[in-house]
């Protein structure tokens, strides 16, 4: 009690509220542009997070990333244009509230879910990071080898589409990771002599580019500018009793939801906010509301979503392992301010960790307080014409990317991986499952290297302790599972049910 | 619709392939090591035969299963627009090194805003707008230094 009652005191100074206000403005002032969600919108701030100190830099961290949140989920509801797939499902009832005339309480009860969602949440992750993180503790190398290789195969498995398209951009985010200095014999591999490649990929420019230079390219390209939006009056913005009787017991349940999915591996951002929609749906007495603006349909998946990234950041703060692009981004910020996630981070720094968790109820409660007043600023926001916004996320994209370690070569990097990405979209490969591969690829040949060195060369270390054996499980019924359970049915003449999914959700995207 | 636009899943595997085979062959040429003390090579060699296997594995499945979808981006005017973008974003990395951030964010932002057609009077108001804003807050505010114009 305590640690975060210290956490507060170190979040409740006046610079670092003021940090966090401004973060949460500035992230919801980028999330709100259209193409722009979370994950891009993150990798762009975390340079002007550099000069601050750690603790500020954090908290300033915390709130653009709440701050960006909300702001896609404003495009998704308001425009039916979400920029990351969790958004998606926000859009299912959102955007139907908002064409019969209640966009106002539809944005209110997204922001209030999402503070549910957030504050429940992080009750569940400052009650579990501790005992997690002293369980990590006792994990070996060849322990963290099969969490990565579980989480990767997991989310290749489950983000949509082929097996072997999502596997190929595993592979190619896995290649990428393997340019540059290799930390055990100093031998530097497909640098071609180049002293910048030698450095290494960085992850920021390279989420910057899959996803917010693939976007510019994507909505240059269409021109024709973002669908129109309607003035929205502050005493507009307030849900009647009715909406809020429904909307606060489902922000609730999405909770709940959101935070215990969070913590598995795979993509449980989206699926999370999927997932909730599902159960608002079938414990509705009218399920034929939902998809056409129900109140619930809104408030479970936007507490949901913020709950997941809560869940998941118990795997990422207690072992090191970020299993979602969003997280892979904070991990980079994270370094930035020299602060290692993992197990030893709780028990050497408790004031970051703490301080981070205090951090994050702060952002929330900034983004609450601000954005309910400032709904109008960022609506004028889309209102402006689609060129400008366009330019605008141009140049934000340059310095966001050239700040962030002062290199010529890191742009070169944005462009390559923007083309990369435009290209992706085009042929529906997975830029999540890259940049996972991206950030989790060092983790896995690192612990590969050193469980071999350990158990001098012994494979089967892979595959004896408790761990290992969860992999060997996770790996058949990933691998093996869905082929044969397709061909069961194939057996069985039965009809693959249609499951609510990112491509189904009727969104433009 | 475009052949192009049909089995473009299957030239991205085609393209990957290639690449997947280039970078194992690369990859080999590092030492692979021994199991008790796996060399530099080890898991390069492991992520190209993934690269490889799996690029071939697209390759087919988009040979087998055309796009039936078209994509509104191959279309004459669509290309031209995104190439100049990416035009505009090449010019800003080449530039900004000698030009500095100000005046190269300054030409791109203006490229970009007249291309997506603005008019004149607002596509420099704009880019003049963007480019200082930028400099202002990042350079002057955050203390992140961005590049200056240098001479000789």
């Amino acid at each position: 009690m305590m640690d975060i009652l210290n956490g507060f005191a170190l979040a409740l100074t006046p610079v670092n509220i003021l940090a966090a206000l401004v973060g949460a403005l500035i992230g919801t002032a980028v999330g709100v542009l259209p193409g722009m969600g979370p994950t891009a919108a993150v990798g762009i701030l975390v340079t002007a997070t550099v000069t601050l100190s750690p603790e500020t830099g954090l908290i300033a961290l915390a709130a653009v990333y709440y701050g960006t949140q909300y702001g896609d989920s404003m495009t998704a509801i308001l425009m039916r244009i979400p920029s990351e797939p969790p958004a998606v499902v926000l859009a299912v009832d959102g955007y139907p509230m908002a064409q019969k005339g209640r966009a106002g309480p539809a944005l209110a009860i997204a922001a209030i879910s999402s503070f549910i969602g957030a504050a429940l949440s992080l009750i569940g992750l400052m009650i579990a990071a501790p005992t997690v993180s002293r369980v990590a503790l006792l994990l070996g190398p060849a322990d963290y080898a099969v969490i990565a290789v579980i989480a990767l195969l997991v989310l290749s498995r489950f983000s949509g589409g082929s097996f072997s398209t999502r596997l190929l951009s595993l592979a190619i985010g896995l290649a990428a990771t393997t340019i540059g200095l290799d930390m055990v014999t100093g031998i530097g591999r497909f640098t071609f002599d180049s002293p910048e490649l030698l450095q290494g990929v960085e992850i920021a420019p390279v989420v910057i580019g899959l996803y917010g230079l693939a976007e510019l390219l994507h909505l240059a390209g269409r021109g024709g500018g973002f669908p129109a939006v309607e003035k929205i009056p502050f005493r507009k913005l307030f849900p009647s009793r009715t909406e809020w009787r429904k909307a606060t017991p489902a922000a609730g349940r999405g909770a709940v939801v959101g935070f215990l999915m969070g913590v598995l591996p795979g993509p449980t951002l989206s699926l999370a906010n999927f997932a909730s929609h599902s159960l608002e749906r079938r414990i509705s007495k009218h399920p034929e509301e939902f998809g056409k603006g129900a109140v619930q349909g809104v408030a479970g998946p936007g507490a949901a979503d913020n709950a997941a990234v809560s869940g998941n950041l118990l795997p990422f703060l207690a072992l090191g392992l970020p299993f979602t692009s969003v997280t892979a981004v904070l991990f980079a910020g994270l370094l930035l301010h020299g602060i290692q996630p993992g197990p030893l981070l709780i028990s050497q720094h408790p004031e970051l960790f703490w301080g981070l968790i205090a951090a994050m109820f702060v952002g929330n409660v900034a983004l609450l307080l601000l954005n309910f007043p400032m709904v109008g600023v960022w609506i004028r926001l889309l209102r402006i014409p689609s060129p400008i916004l366009l330019a605008l996320l141009m140049v934000l994209m340059f310095t966001g990317v050239y700040g962030f370690r002062n290199s010529v070569f890191d742009l070169v990097v944005l462009l390559v991986s923007g083309v990369a990405g435009y290209l992706m979209k085009l042929v529906d490969l997975d830029r999540t499952v890259l940049v996972l591969g991206l950030v989790l690829g060092p983790v896995l040949e690192t612990s590969i290297r050193q469980a071999l060195f350990i158990s001098r060369g012994d494979p089967t270390v892979f595959v004896t302790t408790p761990m290992g054996i969860v992999g060997v499980v996770v790996l058949v019924g990933v691998v093996v599972g869905p082929p044969l359970r397709r061909a069961l049915r194939r057996r069985g003449g039965g009809q693959t049910p249609s499951e609510p999914s990112p491509e189904n959700a009727g969104v433009l995207r | 619709m475009t052949f192009l636009n049909r089995y473009r899943l299957a030239v991205a595997g085609g393209v990957l392939t290639v690449v997947g085979v280039i970078y194992l062959v690369l990859a080999t040429s590092y030492s692979l090591g021994t199991l008790d003390q796996p060399g530099p090579g080890l898991f390069p060699v492991a992520v190209g035969v993934l690269l490889a296997g799996t690029a071939i594995g697209t390759l087919l499945e988009g040979i087998r299963r055309p796009l039936a979808e078209a994509v509104p981006e191959f279309d004459r005017r669509s290309a031209l627009r995104t190439v100049l973008v990416f035009a505009v974003v090449v010019g800003y990395v080449l530039l900004v090194g000698v030009i500095g951030h100000l005046l190269a964010s300054t030409i791109a932002a203006a490229i970009l805003l007249k291309s997506q057609g603005t008019k004149w009077l607002w596509t420099i108001v704009v880019a003049l707008a963007l480019g200082f804003a930028s400099q202002f807050v990042f350079d002057d505010i955050l203390g992140v230094p961005l590049p200056t114009l240098t001479f000789g």
